[in-house]
């Protein structure tokens, strides 16, 4: 048991973390640059999209660390009357709001990425603009917007702790009881 | 060729929370126990052994961290380098290491012998534990999880969804350490098999790893389409890529089976294989008796907490501090994103106490700006009063919290930084006059509404200021610690140390350390919630079954922790405009105050009783007694919803006092730059499991203590239990609730 014990305590200690994940959404090449567009989750759904670029040099594949690039999300026809709730830590920034995709919001430092809050499930559209030396140009990117998972549908590993924990404990109890009614009749057999 | 740059890639790095505390927490238990065991059996656990261990905790981290899982998802030869680590690196120098009874040693002794021995001791699961490491299991088991998620099916989808990459990993960390259990066996265990047997066992493995590899490298074809359509980043095309990655799996892979292989047949044949250790260094040292970790005694730490001056320096910096936000709140710009009274205290001191009180303890009332000028206003006052008789108890305390956390939701004094300098002001003003007048703390004991909020929150707090050795105590005539001496006054709070018990009314203002002529009190660990579980007879408090306002100062806590947060997230402000519409401001004004009053003070004093009702039919105990004591025990869920709601605060507003410092340095004229509004948000995508994670450890603390104190009331103790267990489950499901919805706080961000 100590074994499994171990090996769990090892398994627990090494709980894997997030990577920059996502699919490819688009590429655009354009004044000598390649820039490949990334989005997670997948597939992409309501809440917060994170989207992250790679900027390659055409056509040597350089990565570029340099370029400076901004997005935003924009819905295509009317808005819904019941837009999705976003997260706390998403909520503070407005729909539609251009923001500057760095590479401090990215593991991958060859990559930069922002949060954009997209607001609804639909057609949006993907707006980003991209300037590096003269380079200097726009482009949008069409996305297909999923209807948003519900945080409880994200969250329930972790909820589900709690019962798992209680069922441990009860588990505990069973064996501790189990244990005490083995050591009885030994008890009574040695006698006082 | 493209050159990738160095810089980006070497910076490449993620320091993801879980992991990084899950390694260092198995780091921290695994070496507390080999150092117990080094000094026990040192030829058993030499230093090689915890190197080994360190070592490999060091390469899952790489693996996982490092810019081998960033650049993994474009490059296959780089993930097959992160594989190889997982597999072949870290199980066996983790196993060399010895892990198990370090790691059951290091583990707190409560937890170990209590929480984990019922599972050790139960044959059932011995037998499990030996047959998932028997080479029979082990191996087969090894290399179907190898085969299995090389799959193209099964590897695109760990490619394209992050939650599937991470159960890829455990499960190549999992069976590899299985697999590499018989090959290092590591003490305790015993092998199942001949040691001969484990050179075919590596074989068999290296043959498995070589088709694969093969596979890889002569195909031609791409496997992953994942890789055929990354972004090209080096000079490999994706086929060459692959190639590349079957020649990582097949050289070093096979080189990890064959050392191994080729060390245990050297061994086997060797003639003095079955040498053993000289008698005399069998003689184990006998195990001394275990210490509780005690902070005053960490180096460098301790002596600096006790140095005479470590609390007036601690004080003073904080009084300066409540200064410059007085001054900025009264005369600074009144619009709290861009004011130190609108950000400091609601955001940054709040959540470092919250922090402290999880780590350690009550250390606010240590550093307590308001005693400083209590103490220096004692030079002109007399403080001769005793405290009136009438109002020794927590019901006054009771009154003030409520009505703090009325005006912080009313008054929205958050949001007024001339409000908040004003209640600075106040409360230094009423510390100076209530001390000046009366004797001891009595501000402290029976006033502070964040004092009473810091000794509720500390009910939960892994540490206490507490004896060393009791019979030192029991021998001690003078009692310095309570009545002080020459040189140190005693307890204020009327604390006398051999008869105290949990951290109520303990401000860590450590007179008693410094008073005890023994040197026989320190800050020592203790299992959080154990002192509400056995609710013994405290110095200066009694038991919690008797005191009444303590236990509605407990309820006021847990509920306004829930009502805070309810009274910002988005359908509670929806359903607050709407009564203002529909009722117009004045009378949704009373509504609210109404409601407040409700969820913050009466429905909790209601809910309390009829719990107390209830279990007193099954126990057969005074209703009221049982309400006092249980009620306690909701602390730790209370304290974890605050925490929950305050790590929100923290994450979203952390470098917001950056740019006010500079606007305030640009008005007193010592620079001309304008501040920089646009903070970085530091945005955090796991808050939310973070916040649940918090809720889960309260709720589950406060079940236990709830089930234990049952248990000591009765052996039917379910239906003790149950009313109080719902009414704590019902908490966590409203707290889950508020967690997921979106907060209507304009402090998160500055003006953009």
């Amino acid at each position: 048991m100590r074994r499994l014990l171990t090996i769990l305590l090892l398994l627990a200690a090494s709980a894997l973390g997030h990577a920059d994940g996502g699919i490819t959404i688009g590429q655009i090449e354009r004044d000598g640059l390649r820039v490949t567009v990334f989005a997670a989750p997948v597939p992409v759904r309501a809440g917060p999209l994170d989207v992250t670029f790679l900027v390659q040099e055409i056509p040597s594949n350089q990565p570029v660390t340099d370029a400076r690039i901004a997005c935003s999300a924009r819905k295509l026809g009317p808005p819904s009357p019941n837009p999705v709730r976003l997260p706390a830590w998403c909520s503070t920034i407005a729909p539609g709001t251009r923001i500057p995709a760095t590479a401090a919001h990215s593991r991958n430092k060859l990559l930069s990425g922002a949060y954009l809050p997209v607001t609804e499930a639909g057609r949006w559209d993907l707006d980003i603009q991209v300037a590096r030396g003269p380079a200097n140009f726009s482009s949008v990117i069409p996305l297909e917007v999923a209807a948003p998972q519900t945080p409880l549908s994200t969250w329930w590993p972790l909820i589900a702790l709690v019962p798992a924990a209680i069922l441990l404990y009860v588990w505990r109890a069973f064996l501790v009881a189990q244990e005490r009614t083995a050591q009885k009749p030994r008890r009574d057999v040695t006698g006082p | 060729m493209t050159s990738l740059p160095a810089e980006p890639v070497l910076f490449s790095w993620a320091f993801e929370p879980v992991p990084v505390l899950g390694l260092l927490a198995a780091a921290v238990f695994y070496y507390l126990g080999w150092r117990s065991l080094h000094s026990q059996v040192p030829w058993r656990f030499p230093v090689e052994r915890l190197v080994s261990f360190l070592a490999g905790l060091a390469v899952i981290f790489v693996a996982l961290a490092s810019p081998l899982d960033a650049f993994a998802g474009w490059l296959l030869v780089v993930h097959m380098v992160q594989h190889l680590l997982l597999t072949m690196v870290a199980p066996p120098l983790l196993l060399l290491g010895w892990p198990m009874l370090p790691l059951l040693s290091g583990l707190p002794r409560g937890f170990a012998r209590d929480g984990l021995a019922p599972f050790l001791n139960s044959p059932p699961l011995q037998r499990f534990g030996r047959f998932l490491v028997h080479p029979f299991f082990a191996g087969p088991l090894f290399i179907f999880s190898n085969l299995v998620w090389h799959t193209p099916a099964l590897y695109e989808l760990a490619l394209k969804f992050p939650g599937w990459h991470q159960v890829e990993h455990a499960c190549f960390l999992a069976t590899a350490i299985l697999f590499w259990w018989p090959v290092v066996q590591p003490w305790p265990s015993r092998p199942a098999l001949p040691r001969w047997a484990m050179i075919p066992y590596l074989l068999a493995a290296d043959l498995q790893n070589t088709a694969l590899a093969g596979f890889l490298t002569f195909s031609g074809g791409v496997f992953y389409q994942t890789y055929a359509a990354a972004p090209r980043i080096s000079g490999l095309s994706a086929a060459e890529d692959q190639a590349a990655a079957g020649a990582v799996m097949w050289v070093p892979g096979s080189i990890a089976f064959l050392i191994p292989a080729g060390i245990i047949a050297v061994r086997y044949l060797s003639p003095g294989r079955n040498r053993r250790p000289a008698p005399e260094k069998l003689a184990a040292k006998p195990a001394g008796r275990a210490k509780r970790f005690d902070l005053l005694e960490v180096p460098v730490i301790g002596p600096v907490m006790r140095w005479k001056y470590f609390r007036p320096v601690l004080q003073s910096a904080m009084f300066a501090l409540a200064a410059l936000v007085v001054l900025d709140g009264l005369f600074g710009p009144q619009v709290s994103a861009v004011n130190l009274a609108g950000v400091l205290p609601w955001l940054h001191w709040s959540g470092i106490s919250a922090i402290v009180l999880l780590a350690v303890g009550n250390l606010f009332c240590m550093a307590c700006p308001f005693t400083f000028a209590r103490d220096l206003g004692r030079k002109i006052f007399p403080s001769a009063r005793e405290w009136p008789r009438a109002l020794r108890s927590k019901w006054l305390a009771v009154a003030l919290l409520a009505g703090f956390f009325w005006a912080y939701e009313f008054l929205n004094l958050w949001d007024s930084p001339w409000w908040t300098a004003w209640i600075i002001v106040f409360y230094f003003a009423g510390a100076v006059l209530v001390d000046g007048i009366f004797k001891n703390a009595s501000y402290c004991k029976y006033v502070c509404p964040i004092g009473q909020f810091n000794f509720v929150a500390s009910l939960a707090s892994p540490m206490e200021v507490r004896v060393r050795e009791p019979d030192v105590c029991s021998a001690c005539r003078t009692h310095d610690c309570i009545k002080g001496n020459s040189a140190q006054r005693g307890c204020e709070l009327l604390l006398f140390q051999p008869q105290k018990s949990g951290n109520m009314d303990c401000t860590f203002c450590l007179d008693c350390v410094k008073a005890c002529p023994h040197d026989n009190v320190g800050i020592l660990t203790v299992p959080p919630g154990r002192d509400l579980v056995a609710d013994p007879r405290r110095s200066s408090l009694g038991r919690f079954a008797q005191r009444a306002d303590l236990a509605a100062l407990v309820l006021v806590f847990v509920f306004a922790a829930f009502a805070n947060v309810a009274a910002m997230v988005e359908p509670v402000r929806e359903m607050e405009a709407a009564v203002r519409r529909m009722a117009g401001p004045q009378i949704a004004g009373v509504v609210w105050i109404v409601a407040f009053v409700f969820s913050v003070v009466v429905a909790p004093l209601a809910l309390a009783r009829a719990c107390g009702w209830l279990s007193s039919l099954a126990s057969g105990h005074k209703p009221s007694g049982i309400a006092n004591g249980f009620a306690a025990s909701l602390a730790p869920l209370g304290f974890a919803m605050w925490l929950a709601h305050i790590s929100y605060h923290v994450f979203s507003g952390v470098l917001t006092p950056w740019p006010i410092l500079v606007r305030i340095a640009r008005d007193a004229g010592l620079h001309s730059a304008a501040p920089d509004w646009n903070v970085a948000l530091p945005v955090f995508e796991g808050l939310a499991g973070l916040q649940i994670l918090f809720l889960n450890a309260g709720l589950l603390l406060c079940l236990w203590i709830l089930w234990r104190k049952s248990l000591a009331l009765t052996r039917r103790a379910m239906p003790v239990f149950l009313p109080w267990g719902l009414l704590a489950v019902a908490l966590y499901a409203a707290g889950i609730w508020l967690i997921f919805q979106p907060i209507d706080m304009p402090l998160a961000i500055p003006q953009r």
